[in-house]
């Protein structure tokens, strides 16, 4: 271990390789992570409209946004709706489908497939369009629901059901969540639910007590991804409702592109982004506080 | 052993940048811009073609000629300027055209990158934002030096686009507001067809009687009239109903709004007043249309006031319908011909003299007109007009001879302020809600007041 020391084992050589190694990623990070953060935090205090020079107005862009700025409550409420309705569903359909895969049945990898091919295909603009159509009056849903006598439901141009809807086809694509929750269910020792059966304790019992506190630490996980995903939902609204019909479905993320790229006005989108991040990062620090009342690590 | 390590290590690296490529994931995307997708219901290309891009001789200009438009469009164009090589060898033209969604993002940054086409086709709305922002090039001095033709083309028009003086856009094609309506229809309901006498009286009784349940479910499936949103928007609707009632738009410094007003708010519950009654489809269903689809092709609806260049539309999808002048009756007969859209040349142009060569080309050439037709609206040059007319269908005579007659000289047509596009799209929107229920009649015009102001408070800076 400690022989003749070559020169390209010296220790600064070694710092050297691993430097070279980190230049392309840290690069990347600089330039298109770091660097645009700040710029877009510099920017949030300007008024800027491309075509101009950015105008420093300090605090005004903050200050509109909570007195004046009638669509930023708006979007902020319609966005809190969003998340609650879109990560229980998504958490509880992902931990459901979870369990029922995790038995020893065959051909289980093909159904795991199946339930997965949603958050693959799902996605994409191209899925987007074609729900509006699933989902038009003389579409095949609503086909579907009118062979039982159900009238048509007007699933996304209905102001009190079109929020709900795009939740739950954003719920839909739980697949990245159930196969983290599957992983987990794995790993919960054998040993646990034999106990569980000598006591006694029924399959639901068992599933309460001692499932759900030993997956606990995942479910943390998918819980944060969630909610932080939810805050950002942009591609689907746009694509399917734009907002509304009658801004029922105005999410903070429609306001923040419409203020950039319809208003013109970078510097108070800038604002948006910066607010919706503190927002988020309020959330996680709250659900990390209360996670340590119910999170089970092994360790 | 250390080859096997820088092997190990280089193997490791390249995976490590193939996993980056693949784990491009739609994570979310905040800052992703939809806006650069082609939407689904738009059948048209995104892309440049470099035409002719054969040997480039000394003193070759080249100009870039950018547009929006579908298929159709993009082939007569493309045709229409094989001729114009003919006219003017030494000017190569590069077309570049797209879909009209993102048009304006990818003009607006090119723009301010300073890479700008030299020939743009804009929206007859928004020319006034981009000349406040300094973006064109006034056209004055080439008609002056006769390279730019523009006296058979409607006063009334380019009058919409002098600002200071100085006039800053010609039309490609001209429309007005008419009345479609579905022929089938009204000859199931025994309703008479309109004529040019008709009142809004008139249409209002019609659109009640054509309000039926056609195939017997006991269910109304077909309305009277529409609610116009696709593609051109309530506010063209709005607009017309005020004029009608002498009222205006906007102030005389075209800074502040003014149609919060008496006239406003009857035309407002104009609008509303078939949703009220029940003779226009419920919005539920109107909303759920594909992209710039309206009612009357979906066969909803038996009648519809709509822009001229709907025609084709109709047209195209085989609907047995007929054309007449819009309904007549208010204070006003409002029947007036707007730009289609328009031509400018960019601040970016190196030789704007051959840039209005080429605009003179696309507006004045017979054989451009014989090539182009109605692509881009009713040609606003009268003499192609009656040139092409009798090549036509009755359909497209019936428009023409609509147009003609839209000469009311009873109003006065704005030109529309900086910050129009904004206005309207918010004006869609609010006009939604207000559908909806949302606010009154009342409230909807002080909210879209004031929003319509701050816009126009930002261009006065």
């Amino acid at each position: 271990m400690f022989g003749e020391k070559k020169p390209f084992d010296s220790g600064k050589y070694k710092n050297k390789e691993a430097f070279l190694f980190l230049l392309p990623w840290i690069l990347g990070v600089v330039l298109f992570t770091v660097g645009p953060m700040v710029q877009s935090l510099w920017l949030s205090f300007t008024d800027y409209s491309i075509y101009s020079e950015a105008k420093f107005i300090g605090l005004q862009n903050f200050i509109e946004m909570f007195s004046e700025d009638r669509m930023f409550k708006h979007s902020l409420l319609i966005t809190l709706r969003y998340v609650f309705l879109f990560v229980p569903i998504k958490l509880i359909a992902a931990l459901l489908i979870a369990v029922l895969l995790n038995q020893n049945v065959k051909g289980m990898s093909v159904y795991r497939t199946i339930y997965y091919i949603p958050s693959i295909v799902g996605a994409g603009i191209a899925m987007a369009v074609t729900w509006k159509i699933v989902l038009s009056r003389d579409g095949f849903v609503n086909e579907f629901l009118g062979i039982f006598g159900l009238g048509p439901f007007d699933f996304l141009t209905n102001p009190k059901m079109s929020l709900t809807t795009l939740a739950l086809m954003g719920a839909w694509q739980f697949g990245s969540a159930m196969v983290v929750f599957l992983a987990a269910l794995k790993q919960v020792p054998r040993e646990l639910y034999e106990a569980g059966d000598i006591d006694g304790a029924g399959k639901v019992n068992q599933f309460f007590k001692i499932t759900l506190p030993m997956i606990s630490s995942t479910i943390l996980f998918n819980l944060i991804m969630g909610i932080i995903n939810a805050f950002q939902v942009f591609t689907q609204v746009s694509v399917i409702t734009n907002g509304g019909p009658a801004d029922s479905t105005y999410v903070y993320m429609l306001h923040l592109y419409r203020t950039a790229f319809e208003s013109h006005r970078m510097g108070y989108s800038s604002a948006l982004a910066w607010v919706l991040t503190f927002i988020i990062l309020a959330f996680a620090l709250v659900i990390f506080k209360s996670s340590q009342k119910w999170v089970y690590y092994e360790n | 052993m250390r080859k096997a390590k820088l092997f190990t290590c280089s193997l490791a690296a390249f995976a490590m940048v193939l996993s980056l490529a693949g784990c491009m994931q739609n994570n979310g995307a905040g800052t992703e811009k939809p806006a650069e997708t082609v939407s689904a219901g738009d059948a048209s290309k995104s892309g440049e073609t470099d035409k002719g891009n054969t040997a480039r001789k000394e003193g070759n200009t080249s100009l870039r000629f950018m547009w929006w438009g579908g298929e159709t469009r993009h082939k007569a164009t493309v045709d229409a300027l094989e001729l114009y090589k003919r006219i003017a060898p030494d000017v190569e033209v590069k077309t570049e055209y797209s879909g009209w969604d993102g048009y304006f993002d990818k003009l607006t940054t090119q723009l301010a990158a300073n890479t700008g086409p030299d020939v743009v086709q804009m929206s007859y709305t928004n020319v006034a934002e981009y000349v406040a922002r300094n973006q064109l090039v006034p056209l004055d001095e080439y008609i002056e030096k006769g390279v730019l033709d523009v006296s058979n083309l409607s006063e009334s028009t380019l009058d919409m686009y002098r600002m200071d003086g100085k006039l800053y856009a010609v039309p490609a094609g001209v429309s007005t507001s008419l009345l479609f309506y579905n022929k089938d229809y009204f000859d199931k309901a025994g309703v008479p067809y309109p004529t040019e006498d008709w009142t809004w009286d008139d249409y209002m009784e019609a659109a009640r009687k054509l309000t039926m349940d056609t195939d017997g479910d006991g269910k109304t499936d077909v309305w009277g009239t529409a609610y116009m949103v696709n593609p051109a928007g309530p506010d063209i609707t709005f607009k017309k109903y005020i004029y009608e009632r002498g009222g205006r738009m906007w102030n005389n410094d075209l800074k502040s709004v003014a149609f919060n007003s008496e006239e406003g708010l009857s035309a407002v519950e104009f609008i509303k007043k078939p949703l009220d009654e029940g003779i226009m489809p419920p919005l539920e269903i109107t909303a759920s249309n594909p992209q710039n689809v309206d009612d009357f092709q979906t066969g909803k609806t038996a009648m519809i006031i709509n822009v001229s260049p709907m025609t084709q539309t109709y047209m195209g999808m085989g609907i047995n319908f007929g054309i007449e002048c819009t309904p007549k009756g208010a204070e006003k007969e409002a029947r007036w011909v707007n730009p289609s859209m328009v031509y400018c040349i960019t601040k970016d142009c190196k030789s704007p003299e051959n840039a209005a060569g080429l605009i003179d080309f696309m507006v004045n050439s017979e054989d451009a007109g014989d090539i182009l037709l109605l692509e881009r609206g009713v040609p606003g040059n009268s003499a192609i007009r009656s040139r092409i007319s009798g090549s036509l269908s009755d359909m497209e005579k019936r428009m023409f001879e609509c147009i003609e007659k839209s000469t009311s000289t009873d109003i006065e047509n704005e030109p529309f302020p900086s910050g129009y596009m904004e206005i309207h799209s918010m004006l869609v929107r609010e006009f939604e809600n207000m559908m909806f229920g949302k606010y009154t009649p009342q409230e909807f015009l002080d909210v879209v007041e004031k929003e319509s102001n701050k816009i126009l408070e930002k261009f006065s800076e």
